[in-house]
C-alpha cells in the first residue's frame, strides 16, 4: 500500500522537473568546470557532449572552448559564444531590426548608445546579407555581420 | 657557520611568532564564541542537531573542512581553518591557498578577529579575482520560472540567481551570470528520478552559467514564463555572496526534492550575504520555491523591482489575442508554407498585419519545434523563409510584450492551508477540519497562480458528527493533481488528473479505501476564463471492506470550472463509474465554489449528490480557509 503511494507521489513528481535541472550547458557544465580539478578535458568533452547549439535552428557554434576554468566566459570568445548560443533569436531580432538579444549583440560589440538605432536598421535592411543560409553558422553570421558594417560610413569602425 | 646558526635561529623565530599569533587569534575566538556564532555556523551550513546536542553540517564533501570532524565539530574546525590561513604555498592554476578557497570564511574571520596583516599576510587570490571581475556583480537577481503549460508540479517551481554587472541596461540582462543549485544526473527515468531524488540519492551541485542559457531552457524549451526579482542587498553583501558560492562551487551536497533543494540552498547562501536574516530556518521541512520567493522579498525594501519574462507559449497567446481569427489561421498557415500561397495572402496585407502574422508564424513554428520535436530539415527552411519574409516589412518600432498578470506568484496565497467547516451528510450534521501543506486546488485564490492548474500533497480532512458521537477520516490524499488546459487552433495540450489517497467512498459503504484515480481528457475555453472540460476516468479501490478486497471503475466526467472576477471560483461537473468488481454503477453531481474573503482568507461552499443503485446520497458544507 505504502510503496503504490510512493510510486504516485513519485509519478507526479517526476512529471515536471520539479525543482532538479539536470542539464546544464554554456560555461558550466555544472560543476566539472566549476571545479578546479577539472581542467581543459571535461570543457572539450562539455562542448562536443553538451554543446550549446543543439536546441537551436540555426547554426552550429564552434563550441565552449573558451570557458574559464571556473565557469565564466573569457572575453575573447564572449561575442561568439553569445552568437553561437542565440543564433534563432538574433535571426529573429535582425529580421524585425529590434530586439534584447539584438541590443546585447550590439553591447558585446561595443557599439555605442547613439548607434544603436543605425545598427539595428543595419541588421534588418541586410538580413539576407547576414542570415544567408538555413546553415549559416555563428561564425558566418559575425563575418557577414562585420562585412555590413563595413560596408556603412556611420557604422564602420564598429567591423572588426 | 655562525651565519646559519643565526638564520635558522631567525627562522624558528618566524615559525614561533607565527604559532604565537595562531594561538592568540584561536583563544581570542574561543574566549569570544566564534564558533558558536550564527554566521560561523552558517559559512559551515551547520544545522543544529534534531535529536542530540551538536551540530551537523549540510554539506558533504570532505574538502569542504579542513578539520578531520568538521562535519559535526564547527569549534574544530575554526581551529583548523585558522591554522590553514596560515599555511605556506601561493596559489597555481590547480592549488588555491586556503584563504583564497574558503574567501568567505577568510573575510568574515579576518573582520572579526581583526587579523593583523603584519603577522598574519594575506594572500593574492588570482582565481578568485579573475572569477569575480568576470561577474563584475552589481545586484543580484533571484529567478523563479513558474509552471510550465499543462504541467501543475512544475508549479512547484525552481529557483535560481542571476548576478547583473556593472555593464548592463535592462535591455541586456540576457548577459550575465546565473548561479544555479541542481542534482547532478543522467538519469532519464523520471520515476527513478524522482524516487531517488526523494532521499537524497543524487548529489546537488552549484553551478555558474551565462542567464541566456537559463532563458532558453524556460522560456523557448518549457514554455515557462520568468520572474525575475532584483534584491537590494548592498555591494558588500553581494560581494559576500559571491564570495561563499566561490567556496560552495567545489561542494557537494546531498540533494533532496522536498527540503535540502535549490530553493533552500539558495536561502541559505542568501542568509550568508545578510546575516541576521535565518530565513532558512524557516524551511525545516521542506522549502517549496514558491515560498521560499515570499519569504525572501517579505523584508521591507529587499525588492527593488520585478519584471515578467515571458515564455514563447504566452507570447504566442498575445499575439493570437490581438488578430483576428481570420489573420490567426492565415499565420499558422505561413508557418507550414511560408513560400506557397499564404505568402502571397500575407504580402496584400496592410504592412503591420503582414508583420504581426509573419512574426507569429515564426514564434508558433519554434514552439511547433520544441512541442513536437521537429526536425531541423523541416523547421530551417521555413524559419529562414519567415524572417525574410519579416525582413522586407518595415522595422518594428517597439517590442511586442504580453502584459505581466496583475498578481505576481509571491503575492499569491500562502501554500500551506487549514479549514474548519460546517455540513450535512444524509440528512447528518458535521463539523470538518482540513489540514493541506501544499499547494494550491482550483477553488483556492486564483490571483498568482497558473489557472486550471491543482496540485495537493498530504491534504487530510476529517469529520466529526456530534449526533452519533463519530469521527471519521474523509480523506487522506497523498498526491492530487489536477490540469485543465484549453485547446485551441495553437495549443492542443492534454487534460489530466491523478489522485492517490486513503478516501471516504459511498460505494464502500461509506468505509475509507484505499485509491489510486485519474483522467485524461480535453478542455475548451468557452469565454475569458470559462473552460468546459471532459475527461474519461479510471480508479482502481483496494479494501478489505470490498467484496473481492479491490475494485476497477471507470467512466466519463464533464465539467465547467470559471475564474469569475478576482474572487470567485466555481467548480461543477458530473461523473459516472462503473465499478467492475461490485457489479454497480455510481453517478455523482457535484458544484464547490470558492470565494476569496482577504489575502490569506477563503470560504468555500461544495453541495454533492451521489446516485448509487436506489439511493441518493446529498453532501453539503460551508467551510473557512487560512493560507499560511
Amino acid at each position: 500500500m505504502k510503496k503504490i503511494a510512493f510510486s504516485a507521489l513519485a509519478l507526479a513528481l517526476s512529471s515536471g522537473t520539479a525543482f532538479a535541472q539536470q542539464n546544464n550547458v554554456g560555461c558550466g557544465l555544472g560543476s566539472m568546470v566549476f571545479d578546479g580539478q577539472s581542467g581543459i578535458a571535461p570543457q572539450v568533452l562539455a562542448a562536443t557532449t553538451n554543446g550549446t547549439s543543439g536546441n537551436q535552428t540555426f547554426g552550429i557554434t564552434s563550441g565552449t572552448l573558451g570557458c574559464t576554468q571556473d565557469g565564466t566566459v573569457s572575453s575573447t570568445v564572449k561575442l561568439s559564444m553569445f552568437t553561437g548560443s542565440n543564433m534563432d533569436k538574433l535571426a529573429a531580432d535582425m529580421s524585425k531590426g529590434q530586439g534584447e538579444a539584438l541590443e546585447t549583440l550590439a553591447d558585446l560589440m561595443g557599439v555605442e548608445s547613439a548607434d544603436k538605432a543605425a545598427f539595428f536598421a543595419a541588421t534588418h535592411d541586410n538580413f539576407d546579407k547576414v542570415f544567408t543560409s538555413s546553415n549559416v553558422t555563428a561564425e558566418e553570421v559575425i563575418a557577414n555581420l562585420n562585412k555590413v558594417l563595413a560596408a556603412d560610413a556611420e557604422l564602420s569602425r564598429y567591423a572588426a | 657557520m655562525r651565519r646559519l646558526i643565526l638564520f635558522a635561529f631567525l627562522l624558528s623565530c618566524a615559525g614561533l611568532a607565527r604559532a604565537d599569533y595562531l594561538n592568540e587569534l584561536q583563544s581570542a575566538a574561543r574566549s569570544a564564541g566564534v564558533a558558536g556564532q550564527r554566521e560561523w555556523l552558517d559559512l559551515g551550513h551547520w544545522r543544529p542537531n534534531a535529536l542530540l546536542p551538536g551540530y551537523t553540517s549540510l554539506a558533504d564533501a570532505h574538502g569542504f573542512f579542513l578539520a578531520p570532524g568538521g562535519k559535526t565539530d564547527p569549534q574544530a574546525e575554526l581551529d583548523a581553518t585558522l591554522a590553514a590561513f596560515f599555511g605556506p604555498g601561493e596559489e597555481t592554476p590547480t592549488w588555491q591557498h586556503p584563504q583564497c578557497r574558503f574567501i568567505a570564511r577568510y573575510q568574515w574571520l579576518k573582520e572579526r578577529l581583526a587579523f593583523d596583516p603584519a603577522r598574519l599576510p594575506e594572500k593574492h587570490c588570482a582565481r578568485f579575482e579573475a572569477w569575480y571581475a568576470a561577474i563584475d556583480p552589481r545586484q543580484v537577481t533571484l529567478i523563479f520560472p513558474a509552471a510550465y503549460l499543462n504541467n501543475p508540479s512544475s508549479s512547484f517551481g525552481h529557483t535560481l540567481l542571476r548576478v547583473d554587472n556593472t555593464q548592463q541596461s535592462e535591455a541586456t540582462r540576457l548577459y550575465s551570470y546565473a548561479i544555479n543549485f541542481a542534482a547532478e544526473t543522467d538519469e532519464t527515468n523520471g520515476v527513478v528520478f524522482a524516487a531517488k531524488g526523494l532521499f537524497g540519492g543524487y548529489p546537488g551541485l552549484f553551478s555558474i552559467t551565462p542567464y541566456y542559457e537559463k532563458v532558453k531552457e524556460y522560456n523557448d524549451l518549457e514554455n515557462r514564463d520568468i520572474w525575475e526579482y532584483e534584491l537590494a542587498f548592498t555591494p558588500a553583501e553581494t560581494r559576500r555572496l559571491l564570495e561563499h558560492a566561490w567556496e560552495l562551487g567545489q561542494v557537494n551536497f546531498d540533494y533532496y526534492f522536498l527540503s535540502e533543494n535549490c530553493s533552500y540552498q539558495l536561502v541559505a547562501l542568501m542568509d550568508v550575504a545578510r546575516p541576521g536574516r535565518h530565513l532558512a530556518d524557516r524551511f525545516p521541512g521542506w522549502a517549496i520555491p514558491s515560498d521560499t520567493v515570499r519569504a525572501t522579498l517579505e523584508e521591507e525594501g529587499l525588492l527593488r523591482r520585478a519584471h515578467f519574462r515571458p515564455s514563447n507559449a504566452t507570447l504566442i497567446r498575445h499575439r493570437v489575442a490581438g488578430l483576428t481569427p481570420p489573420l490567426a489561421r492565415l499565420a499558422r498557415e505561413l508557418a507550414a508554407d511560408p513560400e506557397g500561397e499564404p505568402r502571397t495572402r500575407t504580402l496584400a496585407l496592410a504592412p503591420d498585419q503582414a508583420t504581426a502574422v509573419a512574426e507569429l508564424a515564426y514564434d508558433y513554428l519554434q514552439y511547433r519545434r520544441v512541442d513536437e520535436d521537429l526536425p531541423r530539415d523541416y523547421v530551417a527552411p521555413r524559419a529562414l523563409a519567415l524572417l525574410r519574409l519579416r525582413s522586407t516589412l518595415p522595422a518594428a518600432d517597439a517590442p511586442v510584450t504580453p502584459p505581466a498578470p496583475a498578481v505576481r506568484p509571491d503575492q499569491g496565497h500562502g501554500t500551506a492551508r487549514v479549514a474548519l467547516g460546517a455540513g450535512a451528510r444524509d440528512g447528518e450534521g458535521f463539523t470538518e477540519l482540513r489540514v493541506r501543506p501544499a499547494y494550491h486546488d482550483l477553488i483556492d485564490p486564483q490571483a498568482g497562480y497558473a489557472p486550471g492548474a491543482q496540485i495537493n500533497f498530504f491534504d487530510l480532512a476529517g469529520r466529526w458528527y456530534p449526533d452519533e458521537d463519530d469521527f471519521e477520516l474523509r480523506w487522506f490524499r497523498f498526491v492530487d493533481i489536477v490540469s485543465l488546459s484549453p485547446r485551441d487552433d495553437f495549443f492542443q495540450p492534454l487534460s489530466w488528473r491523478i489522485t492517490a489517497a486513503f478516501e471516504n467512498r459511498a460505494v464502500a459503504g461509506d468505509e475509507v479505501v484505499f485509491t489510486v484515480n485519474g483522467g485524461a481528457g480535453g478542455t475548451w475555453e468557452w469565454r475569458p476564463n470559462v473552460y468546459g472540460f471532459a475527461m474519461l476516468e479510471a480508479d482502481v479501490l483496494a479494501d478489505d471492506s470490498l467484496a473481492k478486497g479491490y475494485s476497477f471503475a471507470a467512466g466519463p466526467l464533464l465539467g465547467v470550472y470559471a475564474n469569475v472576477g478576482e474572487d470567485l471560483n466555481l467548480l461543477a461537473g458530473a461523473r459516472a463509474r462503473r465499478y467492475t468488481e461490485l457489479w454497480t454503477n455510481e453517478t455523482e453531481v457535484f458544484a464547490q465554489a470558492g470565494f476569496t474573503l482577504a489575502d490569506h482568507m477563503a470560504l468555500r461552499l461544495e453541495l454533492s449528490a451521489t446516485h448509487l443503485e436506489h439511493t441518493n446520497l446529498l453532501d453539503g458544507s460551508l467551510s473557512l480557509h487560512w493560507y499560511f
